[in-house]
């Protein structure tokens, strides 16, 4: 339920710097809106563009493969993690956490090395005949690199927000561990699986640096933008930019709207 | 039958030590001690839930740890009662009868009439956190009782209950006793203690310092700590009424006279504290003796001399 604040002058200083980051973001919005709005023909023309269409629609759908590889293998790794007191688990969140820390791109130096065709795992894979250098399997596996840590941490705070004698009741009355956690835990962390997928998707369509070490062909909307500004201009990258920015409003928006529907909280347990 | 033989567990800041024990079958057991002692761990041993690091658990004479936490058949009520609340109240209450493929025919009939009989029927379209501590404390009670187990474990489940409220709970569960059901309770409150247990276990420090009969317990503390533990104010050394060695007295059972009479000590009051309707008093006699009587067993004001009353049955030996 929303309660409405009761201003005072700490609230109020607050809102005057919290003003300053949202002016920001809108004001930069609002001029390329109104940049863009001023030749609607052009805006048309590239936002309609093949190209631009199918580098969003790949760099989304990239981004949704990496948020299906989390939620398989993310969720368990979350779950490990926030039940585990051990030490080992300590060292795991760290190493989860190493790609938020790394500048981007030795991120994807790293995953590079790894996946090139002689890379450790890039050399059995070419065997089998899956290549990782400029095709959609090595944006996947850079976008995944940088978004596990969103992910996992995300979903690994619900759990931690679960108690576990609401699992141990749930045993006592006949559940297998498994049950349970389908059942009790995973219904309880909806919420934090949800957004963190949404964190991770949004990581993963925004990575650039990463990207283009293993895969600067096909383009992501982050290559292409940066491509065409360095061929066409900024008037042509603007335009791109401007064509991803409401793509982008139009999914966050629904998938806020989904979110919310989505869980509930339950922090008075 | 629930036995414990020399079981040992460790849990962090936790800890248990060789600690033996057995609960028959359709008695109710009371875990007591103080916060802290293990009384929570040693139920999580019982359901389960945890192994012990050293030691035996046999149920019904077969060793436990080869019994799965969810083959049991003995099930839990937490303190917080623990409910599911993402599930309606009816959904919490046939979620172990769906665990067991009770036919939901069945499950709904059983649910329906634990409901009933606890006063909850119009509860079950409800969510658990829109309930007060009372009605979740019934829930909690109908969601174990629904899968019909054989033992049931209860964490201090009156603790966050209003006095009325907890009454009527102890009553609901004296009946389910009588009905032939093993109860095992953790609780610190005497009271409860005293209207519950027909057998006691003392826990401190994760050691079961001491088992008995209700009446045995609460009569024969056997050392100081414990003797505190259960409520005697007064513990001395020495000879007390011709009694040797330690001795206990509660202070409920000691009287206070104005004038001289057979059998008592002189002493002056000290201090006088009111306690809603019972004042207490600390009395000199040499030691310091911790007196409580009813408003109107007298009014002695702070000095002033009268005469002390123990009866030979209130002194109790450690």
């Amino acid at each position: 339920m929303a309660k409405k604040l009761k201003m005072n002058s700490f609230l109020f200083c607050c809102a005057l710097l919290g003003a300053l980051p949202v002016g920001l973001i809108l004001l930069a919005l609002i001029n390329i809106t109104l940049g863009q709005l001023s030749d609607p023909e052009f805006l048309w023309l590239v936002a309609t563009e093949s190209e631009v269409v199918g580098t969003i629609l790949l760099t989304f759908f990239a981004g949704l493969c990496v948020v299906i590889i989390l939620l398989i293998v993310g969720t368990p790794l979350a779950y490990l993690l926030a039940r585990s007191t051990t030490k080992t688990a300590k060292v795991i969140g760290t190493i989860i956490d190493l790609p938020v820390m790394l500048p981007h791109t030795i991120a994807g130096i790293l995953v590079y090395l790894l996946f090139m065709p002689k890379g450790w795992l890039g050399a059995p894979f070419s065997a089998i005949g899956i290549t990782f250098q400029d095709a959609f399997f090595g944006i996947v596996a850079a976008m995944l690199f940088v978004a596990t840590p969103f992910y996992v941490n995300t979903v690994q705070e619900g759990f931690g927000k679960v108690p576990v004698h609401l699992e141990n009741a749930a045993r006592t009355l006949g559940a297998s561990p498994f049950t349970v956690f389908r059942t009790v835990t995973l219904p309880m962390t909806l919420r934090h699986i949800s957004s963190g997928s949404v964190l991770a998707w949004g990581r993963s369509i925004s990575e650039f640096s990463a990207v283009i070490m293993i895969a600067y062909y096909p383009m992501v909307i982050s290559t292409l933008i940066y491509n065409r500004f360095m061929t066409g201009g900024l008037k042509e990258s603007s335009a791109v930019a401007f064509t991803m920015i409401l793509a982008c409003l139009l999914i966050f928006g629904v998938l806020r709207f989904v979110a919310g529907k989505i869980g509930g909280t339950y922090d008075r347990v | 039958m629930i036995e414990f033989e020399d079981v040992s567990l460790s849990l962090g800041n936790f800890s248990l030590k060789d600690c033996s024990l057995s609960i028959e079958e359709g008695e109710y057991f009371v875990i007591m001690g103080p916060s802290g002692a293990g009384k929570t761990i040693l139920l999580e041993l019982i359901a389960g839930l945890h192994d012990p690091d050293t030691g035996v658990i046999r149920i019904n004479d077969s060793d436990a740890a080869k019994i799965p936490v969810e083959k049991r058949g003995i099930a839990i009520v937490y303190q917080d009662y623990a409910l599911f609340p993402h599930m309606t109240v009816e959904a919490n209450i046939c979620y172990g009868m769906q665990r067991r493929h009770i036919p939901p025919g069945e499950q709904t009939r059983r649910c329906t009439e634990l409901a009933d009989s606890f006063g909850i029927a119009h509860l079950l379209e409800r969510k658990p956190l829109t309930l007060s501590g009372g009605e979740a404390q019934r829930v909690a009670l109908c969601r174990a009782l629904a899968v019909k187990p054989s033992i049931i474990l209860l964490d201090e489940p009156y603790s966050a209950l209003d006095n009325e409220t907890r009454k009527s709970c102890i009553a609901d569960m004296k009946t389910l006793h009588k009905a032939g059901l093993t109860v095992v309770h953790v609780t610190h409150s005497l009271e409860e203690a005293k209207s519950l247990a027909m057998r006691i276990a003392i826990i401190r420090n994760g050691r079961v310092v001491r088992t008995g009969t209700a009446e045995e317990v609460f009569t024969h503390p056997m050392d100081e700590e414990t003797a505190r533990f259960l409520g005697f104010e007064n513990i001395f050394s020495g000879d007390v009424v011709g009694r040797a060695g330690r001795v206990c007295i509660r202070s409920e059972d000691i009287l206070l006279h104005p004038e001289k009479i057979e059998n008592s000590i002189p002493g002056t009051v000290l201090s006088a504290d009111i306690n809603g309707a019972l004042r207490i008093y600390r009395v000199d006699i040499g030691a310091v003796l911790t007196v409580t009587l009813g408003k109107r067993e007298g009014d002695y004001p702070v000095g002033s001399r009268v005469f002390v009353e123990i009866p030979d049955s209130a002194v109790h030996t450690i």
